[in-house]
């Protein structure tokens, strides 16, 4: 069996326990139930059952330099925007990479991103959380490709991911140290954070709108180029395909 | 050995082929040279030895490659490694571990040998190219030269049979470049390895190798042993833009003089013997300088210290004076000063102590922007530059920048593209231009803003001959025309023949400042080889100041 | 200008395994989520003191505490608008506000939020050790031998190789489009983020074509060769490491006996509980603080023993 679903099996029976031991309170398992533990570990195992499909996949030194690349890319692409408060380009480079490479590179490049910026900034209980989040960033924009968004779709697209964001990020802390875990205490949770989101889902905006469209065509470039295929040629007596 | 018979191969999109009907065959412990103008097929035929054409690029190929008996259509680049070892132009981009143990682990990990095989190796290969002491250094504190050593090793535990260099020199400052090809020479005689080494510069590695192949177009247009072949084939050679060495232009223009030279000198010492007949015959008369002292300063740095954050003095106290329509080279050894010193000149840097005054204004009351009229500044790689849509764009946005008017910007635009002979381009992206119009498209879109003075930080380095002396040509003019050039550079022979003043830094200090007849001759490193041939010769009355082989014929008429 | 959180510092705690160290903050992670006591996440959270101040990355790690205590007064604040658990009812707002009903600021609620903001402080404290001591180089190694797969970690590892490689490119880049007149800080906000475009565009491009590069070289090194590969360098444990590693693992067995065993749990709604520990439970709790605080001793020891 392919390691990823075995991580995707996990992910569920946890998933499904969490949801099932509350409903029995008496039981001893209840007092063990821990949002806080659940939610990370549900993360975390997600986040292995993409490593482990990067793995089956039909990786090449190519992609893998293409993908340590655009991570190394969008971290560095922080620091010139440093000086203006709350406008990172990350996001938007993320959604550009998932949306030519598609999901599964998508994925990557979103996770490395989170993961090497943050032996820079620090690591944290939120390092898994953020990987998962600009994880799913690219994946999501891989699948919009299929609708042929233009350049306004691309815009409302990042923006709705500003907010999606802080929503994971917040997850965990809403979780670990909010009580009690209700729909309410879950918005008032996000309600806080909703500045931060504005200008993370305005930043987006801002950088799709002036910039998507160039960056995918640049990147779109570059992938021609680098799937270069082995052609035959008739007029050619040798070529590779025998 | 290697044998290519009829070799032809197509980039997967292109019209013309990169190779055309090569033949050649490489006998085991050879040490090849392949030169040629960029563009000329050399990488691609470095290329197709270790199976990265076609396996790595794809494409359209006909005829054979077979290395160490090898069809190398039909095993991939990653079965070839243990056979060819490759080295690549930039370092930088073929380091991929963090540390150099890891860096030189990497292959033979990939190839599944056992721990104790690795250390072996390693101790073997780090002690080979004598870089044990970088052992357990992180790769990114290294400096270039080192980065290029570490990448050899890593190649070298491979045991490669064979050894590819493509242009593997090229980022490295002289001093580095030179350890790093005496390294491949030294591995070529000990240890018997095949060497073929891409360069388009002759004059640092005449000496070390045995045959010449020169390819053009996609063909070979010359190929034999290298002291024929630098007699018989000048012409073709030069012809393809090539630049010969000094010393083997003297030799093919002593020919042409009916003076009969038996062999190509590929030494100065060689040079010597070739020219020891000729001067006991005639006097000398001294080269002429062209003096610009007089001028008006447009540069003026007084008791100047930078020093970085953390890090000791780049600058120690530095005082001198640019005058307008001056030609001034800057040079050094790596780190001594040059670029932090010119980077002050357009304000980039602030002086930590001292002033500097550009054009008659201090540059600590004036921002970047405004000293970008007055300033212009070329970096080394024109992709640092090139980011717009089209041509025409890139060099608007500097005028833009500086706020000027959408009918001058056209204006102006318009007449760069013209001077640069780029009209033809001015709606292509930049970036999919040839190395040379990329160059081309850089200057002019710092040029068009005419700038009084031209800063260039190592413009000539890793480029080649014919586009070198296309941009020193376009230089002269501008100097002449009464702005100032200001040339950050190792390259003495350049230096040699095109500008008019040199100052030496070291340590942050200026070591000397002043005309280069008198700085650049009789100097142990910073000589061109033509000075350092006539040193013997003084005796015979030959002045002792000749730089260029011009002024050397001019000498002997 | 920019480099690594993590600095060689040489310490006891710089040279103990990788290993220990990251099942040591992972144990405190897990148990300062199973404890609600207030009185064990406080202890919980002192125990990770002595690491710092062994590490001598108390400057750093004072840093990270600004920024953590920000955090906490966010959960203080929230919990304390939330909750209507609370019976100690300290204010009542005269209306009520949609979404809120009627918000009650409870002493229950803040003392929940003190409490919570404790098990914040020891997570992030736990989680400076890992940052701070453990070079980014030896967690992959420990991603590796925890038989994660090889080629994200590639990517990882890659990844950190080019980081200082692009940052240069970043200065570079940024000095040529300021040397063209580029003003970087004039304007509206649309402005500077346009403006330095001529920055992300061109490392954009070169990147990619380092890609290509790197790939070529990785290449012609054999990479790919085969299903299996080897690895020169793997995270060793000495003989000192092995017991440091149970040390790190012991408290969470034990921690997580006891809060099956009913202990570290804390009511604090409707009110407040009283803390009382029976003989029995203060045993066990200063048996876990011992067996935390073993880590250092033996990372003590090991330094002392490899000294000699």
């Amino acid at each position: 069996m392919r390691k990823s679903y075995l991580c995707l099996v996990l992910i569920l029976v946890i998933g499904i326990a969490a949801f099932i031991i509350p409903l029995f309170p008496q039981s001893p398992l209840n007092s063990f139930i821990n949002w806080g533990l659940t939610a990370t570990a549900l993360v975390i195992l997600a986040i292995i059952a993409f490593f482990f499909e990067f793995e089956a996949a039909a990786i090449s030194s190519k992609e893998i330099a293409l993908v340590a690349m655009l991570g190394t890319i969008s971290a560095v692409s922080r620091i010139p925007f440093a000086v203006i408060p709350n406008m990172q380009p990350c996001t938007y480079l993320i959604i550009c990479s998932g949306y030519v490479f598609g999901p599964v590179a998508g994925f990557m490049v979103g996770a490395v991103t989170a993961l090497v910026s943050n032996f820079f900034l620090g690591q944290g209980p939120w390092t898994p959380y953020q990987m998962f989040a600009w994880g799913l960033v690219g994946v999501s924009a891989a699948y919009t490709r299929r609708f042929k968004p233009d350049r306004i779709w691309l815009i409302i697209f990042g923006a709705i991911w500003g907010y999606l964001y802080g929503w994971i990020m917040n997850t965990w802390f809403w979780v670990s140290f909010i009580y009690p875990l209700t729909l309410r205490t879950f918005i008032v949770y996000q309600l806080n954070s909703i500045w931060f989101d504005t200008f993370h889902a305005i930043g987006n905006a801002i950088f799709l709108g002036l910039f998507g469209m160039k960056t995918i065509a640049i990147l779109e470039r570059f992938r021609k180029r680098f799937s270069w295929g082995i052609h035959d040629r008739a007029d050619l007596p040798f070529n590779l395909t025998n | 050995m290697i044998k290519i018979e009829n070799f032809t191969f197509y980039y997967s999109d292109a019209e013309k082929p990169a190779l055309e009907d090569i033949n050649l065959e490489i006998q085991d412990g050879e040490f090849v040279l392949v030169t040629g103008p960029s563009g000329g097929g050399k990488s691609s035929l470095c290329r197709c030895l270790n199976g990265l054409i076609p396996h790595f690029y794809g494409g359209k190929v006909a005829g054979k490659v077979e290395v160490q008996g090898l069809n190398v259509m039909k095993h991939p680049t990653k079965e070839m490694a243990t056979k060819v070892g490759m080295i690549f132009q930039d370092p930088e981009n073929q380091l991929v571990a963090t540390d150099v143990e890891r860096e030189i682990a990497f292959g033979l990990e990939n190839l599944a040998f056992p721990r104790n095989l690795i250390a072996k190796r390693m101790e073997e290969s780090l002690d080979t190219l004598g870089i044990s002491g970088l052992r357990y250094r992180q790769v990114h504190e290294l400096s270039g030269g080192e980065k290029q050593k570490v990448v050899i090793a890593s190649v070298l535990a491979l045991h490669p049979e064979i050894l590819i260099l493509d242009e593997p020199t090229s980022e490295l400052d002289p001093k580095s470049a030179e350890e790093v090809l005496s390294i491949v020479e030294r591995l070529n005689d000990e240890l018997g390895i095949t060497v073929v080494l891409i360069e388009h510069r002759l004059d640092r590695v005449l000496q070390h190798v045995d045959r010449l192949i020169v390819l053009d177009q996609g063909r070979v247009v010359a190929d034999g042993s290298i002291r024929d072949i630098l007699n018989k084939s000048y012409q073709e050679i030069t012809d393809t833009g090539v630049g010969m060495p000094p010393i083997i232009k003297l030799a093919h223009e002593l020919e042409n003089r009916g003076i009969s030279v038996n062999e190509a000198p590929l030494t100065v010492k060689e040079g010597r013997i070739m020219l020891k007949g000729l001067f006991q015959k005639t006097p000398g008369q001294l080269p002429q300088c062209n003096k610009k002292g007089d001028n008006k300063p447009v540069i003026e740095v007084e008791k100047l210290w930078h020093v970085y954050p953390g890090g000791p003095a780049a600058l120690k106290n530095v005082s001198l004076r640019v005058n307008e329509g001056e030609f001034v080279a800057i040079m050094g050894r790596n780190a001594s000063g040059k670029t932090t010193l010119v980077k002050h000149f357009n304000n980039l840097l602030k002086p930590t102590r001292g002033m500097v005054a550009v054009d008659g204004i201090d540059t600590r009351k004036a921002t970047i922007a405004e000293l970008a009229r007055k300033v212009g500044f070329v970096f080394q790689n024109p992709n640092d530059h090139l980011f717009a849509d089209t041509i025409e764009e890139e060099i608007a946005f500097t005028l833009k920048n500086l706020g000027f008017e959408n009918g001058e910007i056209r204006q102006r635009v318009g007449e760069i593209l013209e001077r640069f002979k780029l009209q033809e381009y001015r709606k292509q992206y930049p970036r999919s231009l040839s190395g040379g119009e990329k160059q081309r498209a850089a200057l002019a879109s710092v040029l068009v803003i005419q700038p009084k003075i031209l800063i260039l930080d190592e413009p000539t380095r890793g480029i080649e001959y014919r586009l070198k002396r296309e941009l020193m040509t376009f230089l002269n003019k501008y100097t002449s025309q009464g702005n100032t050039v200001i040339l950050v550079t190792h390259d003495v022979e350049t230096v040699a023949e095109h500008a008019d003043r040199v100052i030496l830094l070291s340590e942050g200090e200026i070591v000397v400042d002043g005309n280069k007849r008198d700085i650049l001759s009789k100097a142990l490193l910073f000589s061109p080889q033509i000075n350092r041939l006539v040193q013997a010769f003084d005796k015979y009355g030959v002045p002792d100041n000749i730089l260029t082989v011009d002024e050397l014929l001019q000498t002997l008429k | 200008m920019i480099s690594f959180r993590y600095k060689e510092k040489g310490t006891a705690i710089h040279k103990l395994n990788p290993f220990c160290k990251l099942v040591w903050v992972f144990s405190i992670f897990v148990l300062a989520l199973i404890f609600n006591n207030p009185l064990y996440l406080l202890l919980l959270f002192l125990s990770t003191l002595p690491v710092i101040i062994a590490a001598r990355v108390w400057r750093e790690w004072a840093s990270l505490m600004k920024f953590a205590l920000y955090l906490c007064l966010v959960i203080i604040i929230i919990n304390a608008l939330v909750s209507y658990h609370g019976s100690s009812v300290l204010w009542q707002a005269p209306c009520s506000v949609p979404l809120m009903g009627t918000p009650v600021i409870t002493l229950e609620a803040i003392f929940f939020g003190v409490g919570m903001s404790l098990r914040l402080l020891t997570i992030i404290s736990a989680f400076a050790i890992l940052t701070f001591t453990i070079h980014p180089d030896d967690i992959m190694l420990a991603m590796l031998k925890m038989k994660l797969p090889y080629k994200s970690v590639l990517v990882t590892s890659l990844s950190t190789r080019f980081i200082p490689t692009l940052i240069d490119d970043v200065e570079r880049i940024s000095d040529v489009q300021r040397s063209r007149g580029l003003e970087l800080d004039r304007g509206k906000l649309m402005q500077r983020i346009k403006s330095r475009m001529a920055i992300i565009v061109p490392l954009l491009s070169n990147s990619l074509d380092r890609t290509v590069q790197v790939a070529e070289a990785m290449e012609s090194r054999a990479f790919g060769s085969g299903e299996k590969r080897t690895f020169y360098k793997e995270v060793k444990l000495s003989k000192l490491d092995v017991p440091a590693l149970i040390f790190g693992f012991l408290p969470l067995a034990l921690g997580t006996f006891m809060r099956w065993w009913g202990q570290g749990d804390y009511r604090y709604y409707p009110a407040l509980e009283k803390i009382s520990l029976d003989g029995f439970e203060c045993s066990m709790l200063a048996l876990l603080l011992f067996l935390l605080c073993m880590m250092v001793s033996l990372a003590f020891l090991k330094k002392r023993i490899e000294l000699d």
